[in-house]
């Protein structure tokens, strides 16, 4: 990965409104959006197709919680940003340690945590 | 016999020498009947022949014509005198021949006459008179019509009737010897009578011709000939001599007759009897048989006899078992080999205790399959032919006799009968014997049983009276007099001997106490002694009987019919043990968990205890039903307990015990079990130690609880806190973006402010009526009112609604609520509610096919429309937003009469929270 390159983000959010949100501030912050994707179906078969440096997860799609994406992702050593309403101690153990950030959330703050997985990874 | 040819000529042309003395005297003399007439026809002599053929002596010169007292012609009809031959003769002056007739005497018998009437001329040629001379021909006439009588007789005969001459040659031959030697007339008559003879008969026919020259007469002699075709016959014989006239003996005569039924129907009759006469002698010594051996040989006898056979045997299973293992054996047997007997032993055609088996009969053993493997080893034995009879005592099968046959064999019906008589005979004595046998055992058993019972019954008297136990004995079925032993009298507080049977007549019966079972009162028909009087077995009864002065004893026991040998009920026995002291304990013992079972009951709730030392562990009922365990079935040991504990929990458990052991602090745990089923139950356990002393170990005793309601009521509230403050967010989070969007897109900060505001009310009148109904949906007529009422005109006529109630799911009614919020603000801003001749009319429809929802926003009578000339958040929110959260498709029209949208989405088909 060049400078020259932006890095890609693969965005998961069932909200479009929030997706919206979401996909703006990445953008104006120079990265390539992958998705928005709605639903845990779309999500992993679009996560096993497209390439991407980190990812953006919300916990709650329509009912269906997406663990078992984090977990495909975390297999697969791409960095995971957990974006939910949801408090720490309502995840499952093994998620209470990944980044995470509570909605709603301020668009400089997204920008700040994805550009700190990039730079870790 | 004469005839006319044979009579001695003489002249009878001068009449006159009738006259003369020597003549007359030469008439009177003859034997032939002799009368004269003159020419007018009168009588003027007769001999003493013709006198004695007409049985009269005529009138001389008064009767006329003729001698005889009447005369008819020859077929019987009347014939006058003037018209009998001789008048005839006279008148027509010729003589007359060959004219028969009748001649009737005085005595009414009559003679068949042949006349020869001449008359008699002078020499001047005068007619003088005239001579007639009478033949008898009466015998001479019946002999021809005898002879053909005879042969008709002959030739019509069934018997057969041949003639031969001395030498054998066969002379005559009739219908019937054709029929039954089958040989034309033509073929025999002039052979030898030989021809009939069967080989071995030849020496038959010399011996009849000795005896019929002998002049003997051979009569129904039995002997057996050969028909033409070769097939022998049994015929019977009567010869004849034949004799000439002078009595010679010139051949023979044979009548012959087909016995051959007859023989073989004597043949029979000669069977039956000797059949009746076997079967006579077997009942007989059936009937006088002293054992088993003797009924075989009587019935092998009869076998014989009766059946023909020279060898026969007696088979028997070798029990009396009826199971289809049981084998047949030989018990009797005549004529048949040790190797034989030991190679078919066992074998049979039916199994033991076989209903109704049918006999079985091979005619050839040669060409019987059934015989298979043990073919050979009959056919060594010289059988051709086996007859397998069954023996049957009550309706089952016991054995079988054989019967063999050294040449192959057709069994007859009636012999087939005869051996089923024979066999049902040897099945009645059989059984018989073997009653007699079992009668005799159980009569000796009997007599040897006596002695020894009555020793018993001494024994069983001392041990009646010294047990503690109480017995009571009803020796009739009607239990009007109960006795007991000792124990009985004093329980009961009676005087010994007295009747204790509450059915006896006042006068005797006891009047201290009434029994009863299960609390209440019982009849002295329901009392256990009596029930058992009549046939019932009352095994553990309990029941307390009550005397006058309050007290009670409590009994525990068994009663039991008494039978004769025949099962008849004659009486009944009980016997029963005090259990007052038990009784009372136990009472006390269930109340005092009664009581704490229906304390634990109401808090699901179990108790246990666990006693260290031994490692014993105990539940109270409730316990197990908390783990779902029948009462009882829990195992007792700490495995037990540890096997239904979660797997997860198990350390923390252990960890528990171990603590509160080490400290002798109070043990509290919360842990999860798993249920038989599966399914996963929440316990807390409370316990306590009590220590026995300073070295032991002690117990460990407490409760247990089923908190998993408790449990799950705390998960489902953790739930919905976690899933309001997840919405919650999830709201705050669309806020900040459609604040975004509102703030970015409109560069009139006014006008942002209100979309916003607008766009955040119109959400949260979603939110008000998802939460007045629980968030458990809204209607879409709801949801498209509360966007357009504030446009409503007076009348309420500018907007429509139609379509079928359709309840939307939170995520719709949001996702739509913005959207018809989108649509009415620019309606009402630039579209048809901006003006009041215009109007919206919405209609929506479900198919049901592809379950998609069709929503369709017409305005109408507004001002021309124009596209926009950017799109706004409006149109975003509208188009994309639609198509992300709920799957749909949104299609906007600019047209000229107002703005379509139509919106086709997803049908939510159960609302879902």
């Amino acid at each position: 990965m060049t400078a020259t390159q932006p890095y890609r983000v693969f965005v998961v959010e069932d909200e479009f409104l929030v997706a919206l949100q979401i996909e703006d501030d990445l953008i104006a912050a120079g990265y390539l959006v992958v998705g928005p994707f709605t639903s845990l179906s779309t999500s992993i078969a679009a996560s096993r197709a497209e390439s991407f440096d980190v990812a953006t997860l919300d916990l709650n799609l329509r009912g269906e919680l997406v663990y078992p994406l984090v977990d495909e992702l975390l297999e697969r050593q791409v960095p995971v940003l957990l974006l939910t309403g949801y408090a720490s101690s309502d995840l499952p153990e093994r998620f209470r340690a990944l980044p995470r950030l509570s909605k709603p959330f301020d668009g400089a703050e997204l920008v700040r945590r994805i550009r700190s997985l990039v730079a870790a990874a | 016999m004469c005839s006319a040819e044979t009579l001695p000529k003489f002249d009878l042309g001068d009449l006159s020498v009738l006259g003369s003395p020597d003549f007359r005297a030469a008439l009177d003399a003859l034997a032939v009947a002799v009368y004269t007439t003159d020419a007018e026809g009168y009588i003027t002599y007769c001999n003493p022949a013709a006198a004695s053929l007409a049985g009269r002596q005529p009138e001389i010169g008064r009767d006329r014509w003729c001698v005889s007292w009447k005369l008819r012609h020859p077929d019987g009809a009347p014939l006058r005198h003037d018209e009998c031959p001789m008048a005839m003769a006279l008148k027509g002056r010729q003589p007359i021949r060959g004219q028969e007739l009748l001649a009737v005497r005085p005595d009414g018998s009559t003679a068949l006459l042949l006349p020869h009437p001449t008359p008699i001329f002078d020499e001047s040629g005068e007619l003088t008179g005239a001579v007639n001379l009478l033949v008898d021909i009466t015998d001479r006439k019946s002999a021809e019509k005898d002879s053909r009588y005879l042969a008709a007789i002959v030739e019509s005969s069934d018997d057969a009737i041949v003639a031969k001459d001395l030498n054998g040659i066969i002379t005559s031959w009739n219908k019937g010897a054709e029929r039954l030697f089958g040989y034309r007339v033509d073929e025999v008559v002039g052979k030898s009578i030989t021809i009939l003879m069967p080989p071995g008969y030849e020496n038959e026919e010399p011996n009849i011709l000795r005896r019929i020259r002998s002049g003997e007469r051979i009569d129904h002699y039995q002997t057996t000939r050969r028909r033409k075709d070769g097939r022998l016959i049994d015929i019977s014989l009567t010869v004849s001599p034949v004799r000439d006239a002078f009595g010679r003996i010139i051949g023979a005569s044979k009548i012959a007759r087909d016995i051959t039924e007859q023989r073989r129907g004597a043949a029979a009759l000669a069977a039956r009897l000797r059949e009746q006469a076997a079967l006579y002698r077997l009942t007989e010594r059936l009937h006088r048989a002293q054992d088993i051996s003797e009924v075989y040989e009587a019935a092998l006898d009869a076998i014989q006899g009766a059946l023909c056979c020279h060898r026969a045997s007696i088979l028997i299973f070798d029990n009396s078992a009826t199971d289809s293992s049981a084998k047949m054996h030989f018990v009797a047997w005549r004529g048949l080999s040790p190797e034989y007997r030991s190679a078919v032993d066992g074998h049979s055609p039916w199994t033991g205790g076989e209903r109704d088996p049918q006999p079985i009969f091979l005619q050839d053993v040669a060409q019987a399959d059934a015989l298979a493997a043990l073919r050979p080893v009959i056919e060594a034995e010289g059988i051709h032919a086996l007859g397998f009879i069954p023996l049957v005592a009550d309706g089952r099968l016991i054995g079988k006799f054989m019967t063999y046959y050294d040449l192959p064999h057709a069994f007859t019906d009636n012999e087939i009968d005869v051996a089923l008589t024979i066999a049902r005979q040897l099945g009645f004595s059989i059984q018989r014997m073997r009653a007699d046998e079992a009668r005799r055992l159980a009569e000796e058993q009997l007599r040897r049983n006596e002695a020894s019972e009555r020793a018993r019954a001494a024994e069983l008297m001392a041990i009646m009276e010294a047990v503690p136990a109480s017995i009571w004995i009803a020796r009739t079925p009607d239990c009007r007099i109960i006795s007991g032993n000792r124990a009985a009298y004093e329980l009961l507080r009676q005087a010994p001997d007295s009747n204790l049977s509450l059915s006896a007549s006042s006068d005797e019966r006891p009047d201290n106490f009434c029994v009863f079972s299960a609390g209440k009162e019982l009849s002295p028909e329901e009392l256990p002694v009596q029930r058992a009087a009549r046939g019932e077995m009352v095994p553990n009864f309990e029941e307390e009987v009550r005397f006058e002065d309050g007290t009670s004893r409590h009994l525990f026991g068994n009663a039991t019919p008494l039978r004769d040998a025949a099962g008849q009920v004659i009486g009944a026995v009980a016997a029963s043990v005090d259990i007052t002291a038990r009784k009372q304990a136990e009472e006390a013992l269930q109340e005092s968990e009664r009581r704490l079972q229906i304390a634990l009951g109401a808090g699901r709730m179990g108790a246990w205890e666990w006693n260290i030392a031994t490692g014993k562990i105990i539940w109270s009922p409730g316990l197990e039903a908390l783990h779902h365990l029948e009462p009882g079935t829990f195992g007792g040991t700490f495995e037990d307990f540890k096997r239904d504990i979660h797997p997860d929990d198990l350390l923390l458990v252990e960890l528990e015990i171990a603590r509160a052991m080490e400290t002798r602090e109070d043990y509290h745990v919360v842990y999860r079990i798993r249920l038989p089923d599966g399914r996963i139950r929440w316990m807390e356990a409370f316990g306590q130690f009590s220590t026995l002393g300073a070295a032991m170990p002690g117990k460990l005793a407490g409760v247990c609880m089923d908190i998993t309601e408790r449990k799950e009521a705390e998960a489902q509230r953790n739930l919905l806190v976690a899933e309001l403050s997840h919405r919650v967010k999830n709201t705050l989070a669309i806020v900040s973006s459609i604040a975004r969007q509102s703030f970015s897109v409109s560069p009139d900060i006014h006008e942002a402010h209100r979309s916003f505001d607008a766009r955040i009310r119109a959400l949260a009148q979603t939110h008000t009526r998802l939460a007045e109904a629980s968030w458990s949906g809204v209607s879409l007529e709801t949801v498209l009112l509360d966007e357009l009422a504030p446009y409503h005109d007076d009348g309420r006529n500018n907007v429509t609604l139609s379509g079928p109630p359709m309840m939307l799911p939170p995520k719709y009614a949001l996702t739509l609520g913005m959207a018809a919020h989108e649509l009415a603000t620019n309606a009402a801003k630039h579209g048809a509610l901006s003006v009041k001749t215009g109007g919206v009319g919405i209609e929506w429809s479900v198919d049901r096919e592809t379950d998609r929802l069709h929503i369709r926003w017409s305005e109408s009578g507004g001002p021309p429309v124009l596209a926009p000339k950017r799109n706004g958040f409006g149109r975003l929110l509208l188009e994309r937003v639609l198509a992300s959260d709920l799957g749909g498709e949104v299609q906007l029209e600019f047209a000229s009469q107002g703005l379509v949208c139509m919106i086709d989405i997803p049908y939510p088909r159960e609302p879902s929270p």
